[in-house]
Formats: structure tokens, sequence, C-alpha cells
């Protein structure tokens, strides 16, 4: 992306882009179709990794917080920034598969399952973190507000996951260590732990793109303030 | 709706969404790449300027 694209960028751009390529590959054409969910089922393929790059990426704005506000560092709140805005686009990506998904096999476009309500609130919590970051009236305030509301904004990501194990929902079973009713095919696991790969290449690749956007705002509004400096200097004489 | 229709309307908008989002980053990148060198040019100007205003000149640096 752009000409400044270092040799990290362009070899996590080319292996974003083989293992995706591999990704759809295995989802169209080699994984079998699911007796009872027919074609549907193939929005899990997408729906979970999207789902596990949004708690990653929620985790990085939990680190990235934290690590601010001890060190008060603004590569970390670079990082926990951009994080979050990529958590909020897979999230609210999630939330649409999801209830895609959920039309041909619960009959509703949503229901106030634990699991659907948990993460419609992680999605608003984000949204609230990047609005308090845009509205703040000082930098070094927009990032130690951010910085709370990101951790705390936390606690909701263990809930979601844990959701589905702690109340009554419809939401399926977690495929990977939910018990002995829970499971996939051998074929459905690979295609799934492929996909995982891909999205963790391609939110890096997002992630690096992102901060690389953040970084060059911090450079022109510092370039800006230089030259009004000097502005001023000379009115002064 | 068959279930292939939902299948192609959540990809359909995966890759949408995650297109206008890409779309945006490479726009915001380019433009600010274009207001930074444009900040730079000025500030290379100003340098070049700088020996020859004197305090007090009225002239302009050119003339």
């Amino acid at each position: 992306m752009g000409k400044a694209a270092t040799l990290t960028d362009k070899l996590l751009g080319a292996s974003t882009l083989v293992v995706m390529g591999v990704t759809l590959y295995l989802i169209f054409m080699w994984v079998p179709m699911d007796a009872e969910q027919k074609d549907a089922q193939r929005i899990f393929y997408f729906h979970v990794p999207m789902a596990w790059v949004a708690f990653l990426a929620f985790f990085g704005v939990f680190v990235g917080s934290v690590v601010y506000l001890w060190k008060r560092d603004v590569a970390w709140d670079r990082f926990a920034y951009c994080s979050g805005e990529i958590g909020v686009v897979f999230t609210f990506l999630v939330l649409m598969t999801g209830s895609i998904w959920a039309k041909p096999i619960w009959g509703a476009w949503w229901t106030w399952d634990p699991r659907l309500t948990t993460t419609a609130m992680l999605l608003m919590i984000y949204i609230s973190y990047l609005l308090i970051r845009a509205y703040a009236a000082q930098d070094a305030q927009a990032a130690r507000f951010g910085a709370v509301v990101g951790i705390v904004g936390f606690v909701d990501v263990p809930i979601v996951y844990m959701s589905i194990r702690w109340w009554r929902t419809m939401h399926p079973a977690p495929v990977i260590g939910g018990g002995p009713d829970s499971g996939l095919d051998v074929t459905m696991l690979a295609t799934l732990l492929v996909s995982v790969l891909a999205f963790t290449l391609f939110y890096l690749l997002l992630l690096r793109q992102r901060m690389a956007i953040k970084k060059m705002e911090h450079e022109l509004e510092g370039m800006r303030y230089e030259l009004e400096m000097e502005d001023a200097e000379k009115w002064a004489i | 709706m068959g279930n292939l229709t939902y299948l192609f309307m959540a990809y359909t908008i995966i890759w949408v969404v995650l297109f206008v989002y890409i779309a945006g980053l490479y726009r915001a990148q380019r433009q600010l790449r274009r207001d930074i060198d444009a900040l730079k040019d000025l500030s290379r100007a100003r340098e070049e300027d700088k020996p020859r205003i004197q305090v007090g000149s009225r002239r302009f640096p050119s003339s």
C-alpha cells in the first residue's frame, strides 16, 4: 500500500493473499457440505476467524492502553487506537455474518441470545472508545480517556466468549474445547485453522497500515505546529 | 431464499466492507503523503529564503 511499503509490508501482503486464496479454495472447493445446514454452514469459515481477529484486536487495545498509561509512550496509544478500529470493523462483520447465517438456520435475523447481545455490547463499547478518542479536546486527554475505556471494555471479551457456556443459548456450542458433543470433521477443522491463519495475517497487515497512517497524521501535526510557531516568531519581530 | 443466497450475501458483505475500509486507508495515506510533501516543500522554500530576509527590510526576498 503506497510507495513507502517496506519489505515486511510486502511479505505480509503477499502471504495474506496466498493464504486467503488457499482458504477460499478450501471453503468453496474442498471442504464437504454440511448435511443439515447446507451452503449456509460455509459462512462459519469466515465468521469464526473474524470473531478471533476481533478478540485479538481488542486484546491489542487492552495491552496498548495498559502500557500507554504506564509509560506514556504515544506509540502504544497509536497501537491501541488502530487495533480498536480494526476490531470494530471485524465485530461489525461478525454480527452481520452471524445474522445472515441465523436467518435460514434459526428462522430469524436476530434474537436477544446471550452471545449475540454481549457481542452487540462489545461493538457499542469499542465504537464509544473511538468516539471518545475523536471528540476529546486534546490528544493526551483522548489517549488517557481512551485507555481507560479500552481497559474496562475488554472485560466484555471473556463474557462474550463464555456466554455460550454460562447461559442457555441458541448459539452453536464451541467447536474447539466445547465438551463431548462438540467438535468438527477433520477437513472442516483444517479449513477453519487455515482461515484463522489468513485472518490473523490480514489483521497484522491492516494494523501496520493503519499505524503508519496514524504516525503520518502525528508527523503532519508536528510540521504544521512548527510552521505556525515560525510564523508567530516572525510576526513577533 | 435458498441457503446459497445467504452464503452469497454474507461473503459479498464481508468483501464490500473490507474493500471500503482498505480503500479508505489507501486514500488517507495518499492524502497525508501529499500534505506532508507540500509542507516539506514549504519549509524548504522558507529555509532557502531565510538568509536573504533581513529584519526590518521592506523588500521581498526575491526582488
